[in-house]
């Protein structure tokens, strides 16, 4: 029954006091180089929390995973986003908007004329519509005749016009209105169409555009 | 007495029923998956094509045959420029008491893969149920009877056969019907 001594443990213990004692053929350096030693963890213990901080302002939120991915398009300009392919052709504010049938309505409204289609698959291809001012997202009006969730076909553009009742301030300034095929477009393409709503004249009426194929 | 017989003849009956449960564990479960990730996925993996006689049989029907052509007399219907008609029919012939249903029939370019589906509504033609453009379903008490799937679509001037034709019956193990068309 023999406890074998670690020796290891013995041998670090050992061998520091002696280094220590030994080299120091000046006063100032086995000092110096304790002082190094002890500081050592210290700096890459903090080198490693700056290191964490900067990785932690340049990660992206968990959510981030689900960006639509962003094609930008002007008034007028044809953009396409993975299956949608479409062009914001016009954009009103008004105080009424009516679909030139059965439905009028009156308030603070931005009235979108579009052509849209889809680029490769009509499977389940609805356009979807949103109206970005500042922090407020809008979405189109379910009621009348628009085109809001208008049936997309591949690679033939069909027309109509969204419309979203807002706040009397947001008429004011920038917007940016988005387009999308379906109901979800986390991780999918989307176009995003800026406009600067307080350069528009406020109309007093807006009839939508009727629904059909594109010009 | 037991002790002086060597280990592996003392397990014998545990090894053998190892030798069989351990492949047996592994074989299901990788069947399981198997299963699960394609015939029972209703993805449409398995594309069943006609033969000479122009039809197919799944899901208790015959399928075909098809006849597909561009139509240039669109006159009554809402058709946009730069745009064809391509109007396809399929006859559907139920072998059971109920049909099958099944997913909206498309139209896919082979060469593109774009895909279409039929756009009664947007040429302006209302349901008609003597013109399907979806598989009949069979209604309680009813029988099955043969009929004809009519699809109009509407493809760009630039879109181009041969097109195959496309239907998913549901419950059908991943497989699907597919013809091949040139109109």
């Amino acid at each position: 029954m023999t406890v074998p001594v670690p020796p290891k443990r013995v041998g670090r213990a050992a061998s520091d006091p002696h280094t220590n004692t030994d080299a120091g053929t000046d006063a100032a350096t086995p000092r110096f180089r304790r002082t190094l030693r002890a500081s050592l963890p210290w700096a890459v213990s903090l080198a490693l929390v700056l290191i964490a901080w900067g990785i932690t302002q340049l990660q992206k939120p968990d959510d981030a995973i689900y960006d639509s991915f962003v094609t930008h398009a002007a008034i007028g300009e044809q953009a396409t986003a993975r299956n949608l392919i479409a062009t914001v052709t016009d954009v009103h504010v008004a105080r009424a908007v009516s679909d030139g049938d059965d439905w009028r309505a009156e308030g603070t409204w931005v009235v979108v004329d579009l052509d849209a289609a889809a680029a490769q698959s009509q499977t389940g291809a609805l356009l979807h519509t949103q109206l970005r001012v500042g922090e407020r997202t809008y979405t189109a009006t379910e009621r009348g005749e628009t085109g809001d969730n208008l049936g997309l076909i591949t690679g033939v553009p069909r027309q109509g016009s969204v419309a979203f009742e807002v706040a009397e301030d947001a008429i004011d300034g920038e917007a940016e209105i988005l387009l999308s095929w379906h109901d979800t477009d986390d991780a999918d393409g989307i176009i995003a169409v800026a406009v600067d709503l307080g350069e528009l004249a406020v109309e007093d009426e807006v009839v939508l555009d009727e629904i059909g194929w594109a010009d | 007495m037991a002790a002086q017989r060597g280990w592996w003849r003392r397990n014998a009956v545990a090894l053998v029923a190892l030798a069989a449960l351990v492949p047996a564990t592994f074989g299901g479960a990788a069947w399981w998956e198997w299963k699960y990730a394609y015939p029972d996925s209703g993805k449409p993996l398995y594309a069943v094509e006609p033969g000479k006689s122009g039809t197919v049989e799944l899901e208790g029907a015959t399928w075909g045959p098809v006849k597909a052509k561009v139509v240039t007399d669109t006159t009554g219907l809402d058709m946009p420029d730069d745009a064809q008609l391509v109007l396809v029919g399929v006859d559907v012939t139920p072998h059971q008491k109920k049909a099958p249903t099944c997913w909206t029939p498309t139209l896919i370019e082979q060469s593109t893969g774009r895909i279409w589906q039929a756009s009664r509504l947007e040429l302006g033609l209302l349901s008609n149920a003597d013109e399907p453009d979806s598989c009949v379903p069979t209604l309680e008490g009813e029988t099955a009877d043969p009929y004809q799937l009519i699809l109009p679509f509407v493809v760009p001037d630039d879109a181009d056969g041969p097109y195959w034709v496309v239907i998913e019956p549901l419950y059908a193990e991943s497989r699907f019907v597919r013809f091949t068309v040139e109109p």
